[in-house]
């Protein structure tokens, strides 16, 4: 009797406690998230109330010539940024994992660009990019490399958000920083008792052991480029060129919701971003039976 | 057991603690919620039960421990917050306190003396009437439609707000705006007394009243048109005058001019004019190139584009050509030095409107320069273009009556007057046009480009035409016609889509 009075009020206590955070997903991701699904089928300016569209705006995405055309740019960006920035971000953390004298100092300048706003970031990297004094082209001069018009370039543009992206690796290095210490010592002096070089030891030891790192990395990564705007938004002044070859599906969807007055199809917009990112991520955790190794899973050394 | 029992009646616990704690954040967040302006009313009610039920609970676990400091404190706070809550006005929607109406003023005004001026305007009002409070937002000018969108999807509606004239027809198809026909006509109020006033109607309604006004001409260097041995510019410069000109003040490293063998694009240092403005067909500066080559953009009553015309893709092929074949124009990004290229001295001859030599002046330029129409076209098509801004009242307006007010005071000749004497800001109303002009500041030429076009005297100025589906025929624009600036197309071979793309967007039906 007594237990169960006191098993309430713990319970009573817990959902008092989560309250806060129940009430602010109601209302700030549960809720919104419902509107704009029921705003699918409205046609919605912004300025006047919205009315009943039914199937209009999914008609329109279906042939609309800019869904394809802002997802493949939105794609490219994706699967060349992810992969090297994951890259990048598990090289310098092996770099940072070694123990030598102001090595926190050394971590922080890493994570500096991480924390660094991302309007502040845009407007230098256009400086970089800038065809006539940039960094980017000085750097291609040392080499004998013609100058290259970056940005303003169709053929370049994308590229130079990639490069504009990996910048930030700091989030995904300090991941893989934590896992890399979490590795037991013993296994790398197992790996050495039997005879195993410095690459042997990374790729039999050491990658394994941090694969759940390199698969966080990966699915947080695409997720969050899908979603690139802002650099994209300040950098083209919103418009997505040259020739939209920089035209990212949520840009495209602002246009609509916030330019062109048609909120009702960007909410259908969001909604197709938000099934191809599930299926994306749904893919990888299919796929992660496959490669990723979890210690615990095995019953592991521990 | 009995232990934790019995620290459960004892006092305040850390659970019963952090419970409070938290309802103390659930009240902060629910609050906050209750900010905006249409919806405030409903969310602050709303609010104010759960809170009131979070406040009752709080008090009522406080109750049944024994009462301590802590926990008098905990329920204090959340009572006061739940009351802050229930408590909390409408910010932005107007509100009547006692005999005075609160109104919403929306305007992009983001530099430090015209903020100065229009503040000054808003006590003079309000010195003239008692009974109205002006509660402005001024908005940096990248930010302001988005911000009003926003504001306004938000039920925050404004009382007046600043509208473009390229924006009108978007704005006014969407049944948002005031017409102000009858407005005008209680109070006696002549249309045409404001310039470009047909920019600002829309089906045959005027929906904002101009509160400035830009007409467009060509600015030239002197000193580089006498370096490339040109002689300065008339009123009858013809295109083929220009490009003559032009592509001998366009000089690469090596001195070598754009009409020279041997010219290195890649390596320009100075061109003969800006960039013509072709990543949209919005606004004069677009328009008035493209018109005074000889080309047409929409038929009568802009149901349809005539693009793919001859003089169209003529008139397209000549602004791409100044870029990739003649290189008397910059490509983007081309170049490296911030700021006007113009005023920096890298560019022989500029497209703008009176606010060009305030900038000159502002930035203390040194160079000799005059001004001239823009050249004439084919069979001497002369083409002068200008547009407006002006204020404009959104139907949500609880406060029609006093906006218009308002509107009528900051476009009147008073306020005016101090406009047009910091030059920056050019008249709304026609017969202070020729205020505008200051000897001394101004070029001898300022009055036959800038005043007489307005003042009926010699060829007049026609605002661009501003279809309501300008925002995504601009779209449509970037998409097809990119490819031609930067070289890699033809227009010829680029009009056929995009023409069928802005027939659709022009044939959209619209709510009125």
């Amino acid at each position: 009797m007594a237990s169960s009075k006191l098993l309430r009020s713990e319970r009573r206590d817990a959902y008092l406690m989560l309250l806060p955070w129940i009430v602010g997903f109601l209302i700030f991701t549960a809720g919104p998230m419902v509107a704009s699904f029921v705003m699918i089928f409205m046609n919605w300016s912004l300025l006047t109330p919205p009315t009943w569209a039914g199937l209009q705006n999914l008609q329109f995405l279906v042939h609309d010539y800019y869904v394809p055309l802002a997802l493949g740019n939105t794609a490219y960006y994706t699967f060349l940024e992810v992969p090297l920035h994951v890259a990048i971000a598990l090289a310098v953390a092996l770099l940072l994992n070694a123990r030598v004298p102001f090595m926190g100092i050394h971590r922080t300048i890493f994570y500096l660009p991480t924390v660094t706003p991302i309007v502040a970031t845009a407007l230098l990297w256009g400086y970089v990019f800038n065809p006539q004094f940039g960094l980017a082209n000085a750097v291609l001069g040392w080499f004998g490399i013609e100058p290259l018009r970056w940005l303003n370039d169709p053929a370049t543009s994308k590229l130079s958000f990639v490069i504009m992206g990996l910048w930030g690796f700091g989030s995904g290095m300090v991941i893989f920083l934590a896992g890399l210490q979490g590795i037991p010592e013993s296994l790398y002096e197992a790996a050495g008792l039997d005879g195993a070089g410095r690459w042997a030891r990374f790729w039999h030891v050491t990658l394994p052991m941090i694969t759940p790192m390199v698969f966080f990395n990966l699915v947080l990564g695409i997720i969050g480029s899908f979603q690139i705007f802002s650099s994209a938004y300040v950098i083209t002044n919103g418009q997505g060129g040259p020739a939209d070859s920089t035209l990212f599906f949520v840009l495209y969807l602002f246009r609509n919701g916030f330019q062109f007055f048609r909120m009702g199809y960007a909410s259908a917009l969001a909604w197709l971003l938000f099934l191809v990112i599930m299926a994306f991520t749904l893919l990888q955790l299919w796929l992660s039976k496959r490669w990723v190794y979890y210690e615990v899973d095995r019953g592991g050394l521990g | 057991m009995e232990q934790s029992l019995s620290q459960s009646r004892a006092g305040v616990t850390r659970r019963r603690a952090l419970a409070a704690f938290g309802m103390l954040g659930l009240a902060a967040a629910l609050s906050a919620c209750g900010g905006s302006a249409s919806i405030s009313t409903q969310t602050a009610s709303t609010a104010a039960a759960p809170s009131s039920a979070a406040a009752s609970s709080a008090s009522a676990a406080a109750a049944t421990a024994a009462a301590t400091t802590a926990a008098a404190n905990s329920a204090a706070a959340a009572s006061s917050a739940a009351a802050a809550t229930s408590a909390s006005p409408a910010q932005s929607a107007p509100a009547a306190t006692g005999q005075q109406t609160v109104l919403n003023w929306f305007l992009p005004l983001s530099a430090a003396p015209e903020i100065a001026i229009w503040t000054q305007f808003v006590t003079r009002f309000q010195q003239a009437h008692p009974g109205i409070k002006i509660n402005g937002s001024y908005e940096a000018w990248g930010n302001y439609w988005t911000k009003l969108t926003t504001v306004m999807a938000g039920g925050a509606i404004p009382d007046v707000i600043w509208l473009h004239y390229t924006r009108l027809a978007e704005w006014a198809s969407k049944d948002v705006l005031v017409p102000l026909d009858s407005l005008l006509s209680t109070d006696k109020l002549d249309p045409k007394q404001y310039v470009f006033n047909d920019a600002m109607v829309y089906k045959g309604k005027m929906y904002a009243i101009p509160k400035d006004n830009g007409v467009n001409a060509m600015w030239f260097n002197k000193t580089m048109y006498q370096k490339a041995g040109a002689s300065d510019p008339t009123f009858k410069y013809s295109w083929t005058d220009w490009l003559a000109d032009v592509q001998k003040a366009t000089l690469d490293k090596a001195g070598k001019m754009a009409s020279d063998p041997g010219f290195s694009a890649g390596s320009t240092v100075q061109w003969g004019t800006t960039q013509p403005q072709t990543n949209s067909p919005r606004g004069e500066g677009f328009w008035t190139w493209f018109a005074a080559t000889g080309g047409k953009l929409y038929n009568a009553d802009m149901t349809t584009t005539l693009v793919d015309q001859p003089e169209a893709i003529n008139a397209l092929q000549f602004m791409a050509d100044t870029i990739t074949k003649y290189h008397v124009a910059p490509q983007a990004g081309a170049i490296s030095q911030p700021g006007d290229p113009w005023l920096n001295k890298l560019i022989a001859t500029t497209w703008a409107h009176h606010a060009e030599e305030f900038f000159y002046h502002d930035q203390k330029s040194d160079f000799p320069y005059d001004e001239v129409y823009y050249p004439q076209g084919p069979g001497g098509t002369l083409v002068i273009s200008g547009g407006t801004t002006g204020f404009a009242i959104p139907k949500q307006s609880k406060h029609q009556d006093q906006a218009w007010t308002l509107t009528t005071f900051m476009t009147g000749e008073e306020q005016q007057k101090v406009i047009v004497g910091q030059h920056r800001w050019a008249a709304g109303l026609r017969k202070l046009v020729p205020t505008q002009y200051s000897e001394g500041y101004n070029t001898p030429n300022y009055i036959k480009c800038h005043v007489d076009p307005l003042t009926g005297n010699g060829p007049q100025a026609v605002a661009a035409p501003s279809p309501a589906a300008l925002a995504q025929i601009e779209q449509a624009w970037g998409t097809m016609l990119d490819p031609v600036w930067l070289g890699k197309q033809q227009a010829k071979d680029v009009v056929a889509p995009l023409k069928q793309q802005m027939d659709q967007m022009l044939q959209q039906k619209t709510p009125i």
